[in-house]
C-alpha cells in the first residue's frame, strides 16, 4: 500500500515534470525551425531543424537594433537604479538620518504600485518633456521603477554591515563620501551584484512601458516579438526563434546567480 | 576644554552631518519624486477633471468633481474589470500556495528526487511573461498552433478554447500557475530548508507519526514563510497585465479584461483619459491597501517567528 501510494507520486511528479517542461520544448522546436519546415512537418518533427528562422529575424526583422536597443535601456537603468538605491540605503543604515526610517518605509511601498496605475501619469510626464518613444525616456522611467525594488534588497546588505568599520574609517579621517565609495561599497558588493542582476532583468521582461511609452522610433525586443502577432495570423516561428534569444540573457543571468535568488525574492520577508 | 565647549563642537558636526545623509539619498528621492510621486499626484488630480489627451497640452479642461468616479462605477466594464482582478489575484494566490507547499512538502520529506528534478520544475519562472503568454496562446491555437496539430493526428478539429469565455479565463490562470507557483515553492522550500530540526525530532521521538508532525509541528512553524508566499503572490497578481494581454488581449468579450487592461484600453484606445486616471487611482488604492496588508502580515509573521 505504501509503496503503491510512493508510485504514485512518483508519477504524479513525473505529470508535473512535463507539464512545467513542454511548453518550452515546444517555444524550442519552434524556434529551430524555419517557417516553411514548420508549415511541412509541424512543431514535433526531428525533420527540418535548423536555424534560418534566426537568420531571417537579424536580416530582416531587425532583431539585431531591437535587443541593441533592449540591452542599451535594461543595463543604463539597472546601473543607475542601483547607484541611487545604493547611496540611499547606506544612507538609511549608517549614517545618523532621522527621516531615514520613514524614507525607507515610503519608497519600499512604491515598489508594490501596480505598473498599470503609473503607466498614464508617466505618459504624460514623458509626453510634455517629449521623450515618449526615446531611449532616455524609458531609461528613466525604468530606473525610477527599479529603484525601490533595489533599495528593498540592499537594505539588509548595508545594514549587515558593522557600524565598528565605519567608525574606524572615520577615525581614519575618511569623509562619508569615502566611506561609501572605499569601504562600504566594495563590503555590500554582493548585494550590488544581485540587486543589478534582478534591475536588469525587471527592465528586460517589461512590455507595458515599452507598449505605452516606445514604439516607433525606439523598438525593444518584446515590441519585436509581439509584432509577430499580425492581424494577418501570427507568425508563430519568428514568435518562438524570437522568443528564445530574449531568454537567453534570462537564464544566463539567473545561472550566474543561482543560490541567490531565494534571498532576491524574499529580500526585506522574513528576517 | 571643558564639557560645554565639546558638547557644543560635537553638536555643530552633527548638524553638518544632518546634511551629508540627504546628499546621499537625493539621487533616489528625485527620482521616485519626478516619476513616482508627483505623476500620481497629477494623475489624481486628472481624474477629476474633464481632460482627453488633446485638451491637456492646450490647458482647456475643467474640475467636475468625483463625477468620473461616478461614472466609473456605473460602468458595467468597470465592475467586471475589477472583480476580475479580485478574482484573478485570490484563485491564483490559493492555488499556487497551497499547491506549492503541498509539493514543497512531498519532495522534502516523502518522494525526495535528486535536486536536478527540482530545478527542472521551477524553470518557468524564469520565462519572461510576454514569452509565456503567446507560448500557452500558441499552444492552444486551434488552426496554426499545437493545437491544431495534436487534433490533425486524431483527424479531428480542433476546439478554439481560447474563444470560450469562462474556459479563457481559467486558461490564464494555468498559464499563471504554470510560471508563478515555482515562484511561491522558492519562497515556501527556502523556509521549509531553514526550519530547525530539534522540534521534529523531538516529536518522533515522542511518538508522532510523520503525518502527525507535518500538521502539528511543520506547519505551525512554516507559517511566517506562508505568509509572505501570500504577501508577494498577492502584489505580483495585481501586477499582471503582459501575459494577458498577448493571451486573450482581455477577450473573448471582456471575460478577461482585468483592471489593469481596462485603463491601458481606457487611456490608449478609447482615449478617456480622465476615466482611466480615475480608474487608475482605484487600482492604486487596491495596491496601498495590499501593501498594508501585507506590512500587516510580515509584522506578524516575524512576531511569530520570535514567539
Amino acid at each position: 500500500m505504501k509503496k503503491m501510494l510512493f508510485l504514485l507520486g512518483g508519477l504524479g511528479l513525473l505529470a508535473l515534470l512535463a507539464f512545467q517542461l513542454f511548453p518550452l520544448l515546444v517555444i524550442v522546436l519552434t524556434g529551430l525551425r524555419s517557417p516553411v519546415s514548420l508549415m511541412e512537418f509541424g512543431v514535433f518533427s526531428l525533420q527540418g531543424l535548423g536555424w534560418e528562422a534566426f537568420q531571417t529575424l537579424f536580416s530582416e526583422h531587425e532583431m539585431l537594433s531591437a535587443l541593441g536597443s533592449s540591452v542599451l535601456i535594461s543595463s543604463t537603468a539597472s546601473f543607475l537604479s542601483v547607484v541611487a538605491a545604493a547611496a540611499f540605503s547606506y544612507a538609511c543604515t549608517q549614517l545618523r538620518f532621522r527621516l531615514g526610517g520613514g524614507l525607507l518605509l515610503a519608497i519600499v511601498g512604491t515598489r508594490l504600485i501596480p505598473p498599470a496605475a503609473l503607466i498614464l501619469p508617466l505618459f504624460i510626464l514623458l509626453k510634455s518633456w517629449s521623450l515618449t518613444d526615446s531611449h532616455l525616456g524609458l531609461i528613466l522611467a525604468h530606473t525610477a521603477l527599479n529603484i525601490p525594488f533595489c533599495v528593498w534588497l540592499l537594505v539588509p546588505f548595508f545594514r549587515a554591515i558593522p557600524a565598528e568599520i565605519g567608525q574606524a574609517a572615520e577615525v581614519d579621517g575618511m569623509t562619508p563620501f569615502q566611506k561609501f565609495r572605499l569601504v562600504f561599497l566594495p563590503l555590500a558588493l554582493p548585494g550590488l551584484m544581485v540587486a543589478a542582476v534582478f534591475s536588469f532583468l525587471m527592465s528586460w521582461n517589461d512590455f507595458l512601458l515599452s507598449l505605452v511609452l516606445a514604439g516607433s522610433a525606439v523598438k525593444t525586443a518584446p515590441l519585436l516579438v509581439n509584432g509577430f502577432m499580425t492581424g494577418f495570423g501570427p507568425e508563430w516561428g519568428s514568435m518562438a526563434a524570437a522568443s528564445l534569444l530574449m531568454l537567453v540573457p534570462v537564464f544566463a543571468l539567473s545561472w550566474l546567480l543561482q543560490g541567490r535568488i531565494v534571498g532576491g525574492l524574499t529580500a526585506g520577508g522574513v528576517k | 576644554m571643558t564639557e560645554a565647549q565639546q558638547n557644543n563642537i560635537a553638536g555643530r558636526k552633527r548638524g553638518l552631518f544632518e546634511a551629508v545623509p540627504w546628499l546621499f539619498s537625493t539621487p533616489a528621492l528625485a527620482f521616485l519624486l519626478c516619476f513616482v510621486v508627483v505623476p500620481t499626484f497629477q494623475s489624481l488630480f486628472f481624474s477629476l477633471t474633464d481632460a482627453d489627451l488633446e485638451s491637456l497640452t492646450s490647458g482647456e479642461y475643467s474640475f467636475v468633481g468625483i463625477a468620473n468616479y461616478l461614472r466609473l462605477f456605473a460602468d458595467e466594464s468597470f465592475r467586471n474589470a475589477s472583480w476580475l482582478l479580485f478574482k484573478f489575484s485570490a484563485l491564483t494566490t490559493l492555488i499556487e500556495v497551497v499547491f506549492a507547499l503541498f509539493v514543497a512538502l512531498a519532495l522534502e520529506f516523502w518522494l525526495k528526487p535528486p535536486p536536478l528534478v527540482r530545478s527542472l520544475l521551477l524553470i518557468p519562472m524564469f520565462v519572461v511573461p510576454l514569452v509565456s503568454g503567446l507560448t500557452f496562446r500558441f499552444l492552444l491555437d486551434p488552426s496554426d498552433g499545437v493545437m491544431g496539430e495534436v487534433a490533425a493526428i486524431f483527424g479531428q478539429e480542433a476546439p478554439d478554447l481560447l474563444g470560450d469565455g469562462t474556459l479563457a479565463f481559467w486558461l490564464v490562470v494555468l498559464q499563471d500557475f504554470w510560471r508563478m507557483w515555482p515562484f511561491v515553492f522558492m519562497i515556501v522550500y527556502s523556509g521549509l530548508k531553514t526550519l530547525p530540526h530539534e522540534p521534529l525530532e523531538a516529536f518522533q521521538i515522542d511518538g508522532g507519526t510523520r503525518l502527525q508532525s507535518l500538521r502539528y509541528v511543520v506547519l505551525p512553524l512554516l507559517w511566517p514563510s506562508l505568509a509572505v508566499a501570500v504577501g508577494l503572490k498577492v502584489i505580483e497578481s495585481l501586477k499582471a497585465f503582459t501575459e494577458i494581454y498577448v493571451m486573450t488581449g482581455g477577450g473573448p468579450g471582456e471575460s478577461t479584461n482585468i483592471l489593469s487592461m481596462y485603463i491601458v484600453k481606457q487611456a490608449f484606445e478609447f482615449f478617456d483619459l480622465s476615466g482611466a486616471a480615475a480608474a487608475g487611482s482605484v487600482l492604486l488604492f487596491v495596491g496601498l491597501v495590499a501593501l498594508g496588508c501585507f506590512l500587516w502580515v510580515q509584522s506578524w509573521a516575524s512576531r511569530g517567528a520570535q514567539a
